[in-house]
């Protein structure tokens, strides 16, 4: 009679109903269904008879088509930027690419007579300097009539009208405006959660000194549109938001006392009020103190040229629920990461917090370190531990920025800069739990979508997966990458 | 359902190899930890040998062997890969005849009620979960001592010691 170690004993007595080790498994099913789409992968080959390189390069071609198809489908795109960092405010700005707007998800909501929508949105990273590129897009199955009749009761439609109009061709923005010319705008609104109401909030417009007394300078301000509030007026509702009662292309005079916290921007530089002198051409820009205030804050904003926020401390991301917001302590030179994720928003939820909005896009949130991310990122990489048995790294370089695949794991990092920074996005592991996956999109090209050799790639998460929508799965980065490294001019290398 | 039902049931394209993992993960892992002595590289090998096997399903012979036979011989022939690419020290005869020691035993049912006696019975209670929790449900050392807020040495001589118990009681 064979004889059987304890070991062999233990193993062969286990109970049928014994806990799992589901991470574990989850892992090997996992891996067992990428070495089935990889066999997948072999047989395609072998069906068509080409060769590795070859399926690739079709995938990319595939790949790239739905990428010059985009436009069909309504894509807006908006460039961003962080145009300079004082203390803890960020100046930011955004230009307007593409002049066609596009939602998500349009629901109808009957009960109360309004559309309820949401507008997808992928993040970025943001710091100084750095132009942000946010892509929306919609379900193909709306019209375009769907669309312009829920956008069209958001503010968010009227400063982008109005930007599209006038401003978003010229060069320089912010200090270099002059009169007259409409600026660039921001909105603080509740946007995301509904049709326009009472937190939204916009009007950008450039004043020009008219008055100037010993202790306040009086500014002529012309507001360019705004957003509306059925039945407001702000006369029998003292206090109040006031846009209602301001109609577009109305001109007012606001007198600032010299102690106004409003900074005054004129040829591009921030002058005192008491330096002023009638005449002047000047933006006006509101600087709040520790938080937006609905009222005073916003009706400030709404006169503003530029809005200009106060990080109030960082709030933390809670990702499960997709709650994003800004904040942080951010100090110059400190490299900034947005994590934007489609969601609920933070502001209607938490109206102490500062929020900042650019027309349908959500910045947030700042993290003020690497370990901040990192920390906020926590438990993804938890779940990412289980895949930490890497056996493949590579490296790619894209315009300057490194894509670093290992195992399960997409790494972007700047190169060549003091501030450098990282995002590690495990994908996989989010996957696994349902989170936004990362997908690619094209960086600096600003008026084309296509993916050329040496174009900026950037991996967001979104929740997007639809087919109007770009996503690119692991493999496709890899296979994009691999394919780039294939082309002669060598514009791609591996290092 | 047997294993032979669940492997002809996964042939004809049901999704049930998940089936098959559960039952033999926590043995395979240990097998390969005995073999390569890391349990992290154990896991992925472990994990290796269901992927192999999983695709090289149709290829299996239930009339030659049985699936875990077969799957653990996966299992080591993919240590010894291991092994040999990170050239360690140990030669391949003595790697097989060590895996023997661990491979998956076929007992009675009646036997395995006895073992599951003896294990219910170890003293003190520490004994009983390390032991269940390493065997039966697949947890490492580390996992076990960090569960058991113990230093990872204390969760091997638990196991040690309880295995010195099990050998006198099944003896």
């Amino acid at each position: 009679m064979k004889r059987y170690t304890i070991e062999q004993k233990l193993s062969a007595s286990r109970h049928e109903d014994t806990n799992d080790n589901e991470k574990f498994i989850a892992r090997t099913m996992r891996a067992m269904g990428k070495a089935g789409a990889s066999a997948t992968f072999e047989k395609v080959m072998r069906t068509k008879n080409v060769t590795k390189k070859e399926l690739i390069i079709m995938k990319l071609r595939q790949f790239k088509k739905r990428l010059i198809q985009m436009p069909r489908y309504g894509a807006a795109l908006f460039i961003l930027g962080v145009t300079g960092t004082v203390g803890a405010t960020a100046y930011v700005t955004y230009k307007w690419i593409n002049p066609q707007v596009t939602i998500t998800n349009i629901q109808q909501n009957n009960d109360d007579d309004r559309k309820q929508y949401t507008i997808d949105r992928q993040c970025g990273e943001f710091y100084s300097g750095k132009e942000l590129k946010y892509e929306l897009s919609r379900s193909s199955s709306l019209t375009d009539e769907d669309v312009y009749k829920v956008f069209k009761n958001t503010c968010a439609y009227h400063a982008l009208s109005a930007f599209i109009e006038s401003r978003w061709q010229r060069d320089g923005e912010g200090p270099d405006a002059k009169e007259g010319d409409t600026a660039t705008s921001y909105q603080y609104s509740n946007l995301f959660a509904g049709s326009t109401n009472a937190n939204s909030i916009f009007g950008i417009t450039i004043g020009r000194v008219t008055g100037i007394s010993s202790s306040s300078v009086t500014l002529e301000l012309t507001l360019y549109s705004v957003a509306n509030s059925a039945g407001f007026n702000p006369e029998e509702n003292p206090g109040k938001l006031p846009y209602d009662y301001y109609p577009e292309g109305k001109v007012f005079s606001r007198t600032l006392p010299l102690s106004s916290s409003v900074e005054v921007w004129a040829d591009g530089e921030l002058v005192k009020l008491s330096d002023v002198n009638i005449g002047d051409q000047v933006q006006a820009v509101t600087r709040t103190q520790n938080k937006l205030k609905y009222y005073e804050d916003i009706k400030m904003l709404s006169l503003g040229e530029q809005i200009t926020f106060d990080v109030v401390g960082l709030i933390k991301t809670d990702i499960d629920t997709r709650y994003v917001s800004i904040g942080g302590n951010s100090q110059i030179g400190d490299p900034k990461i947005v994590n934007t994720i489609a969601g609920l928003d933070p502001c209607h939820n938490n109206p102490e917090h500062l929020c900042v909005f650019a027309p349908n896009q959500l910045l947030g949130p700042v993290y003020s370190t690497r370990e901040e991310f990192a920390q906020n990122q926590k438990y993804l990489r938890a779940d990412a531990a289980d895949n930490k048995k890497v056996k493949k790294v590579k490296y790619y370089e894209l315009d300057g920025r490194i894509i670093k695949i290992e195992g399960t794991r997409i790494t972007i990092e700047a190169r060549g800069k003091k501030t450098l920074f990282t995002v590690d996005l495990p994908y996989d592991a989010v996957a696994e739990y349902n989170k936004p996956k990362p997908i690619v999109t094209p960086y600096d090209q600003s008026t084309s979508l296509k993916i050329e050799v040496g174009d900026m790639a950037k991996v967001y998460y979104s929740q997007l997966e639809t087919e109007d929508h770009l996503v690119i799965k692991p493999g496709d980065l890899e296979m994009l990458a691999v394919l780039e490294q294939a082309q002669p001019d060598g514009t791609l290398t591996k290092y | 359902m047997n294993e032979t039902e669940i492997i002809a049931a996964i042939r004809a394209g049901a999704d049930r190899y998940e089936e098959l993992v559960r039952r033999y993960h926590a043995g395979l892992i240990i097998h390969c930890e005995n073999l390569v002595g890391d349990r992290d590289e154990a896991e992925d090998i472990a994990q290796g040998a269901f992927v192999r096997a999983y695709l090289e399903l149709e290829r299996f012979d239930s009339q030659k062997a049985r699936f875990s036979t077969w799957l653990y011989k996966i299992a080591t022939n993919l240590a010894i890969d291991y092994l040999r690419k990170h050239k360690q020290r140990l030669h391949v005869d003595d790697i097989e005849t060590f895996a023997e020691v661990t491979m998956p035993a076929f007992i009675e049912e009646e036997e395995k009620l006895v073992v599951r006696k003896a294990v219910a019975e170890l003293m003190p209670p520490q004994y009983r979960d390390a032991i269940e929790a390493y065997y039966w449900h697949g947890k490492s050392y580390r996992e076990i001592a960090d569960a058991s807020n113990v230093p990872i040495n204390t969760v091997r001589s638990w196991i040690r010691r309880a295995k010195l118990q099990l050998k006198e009681q099944l003896s």
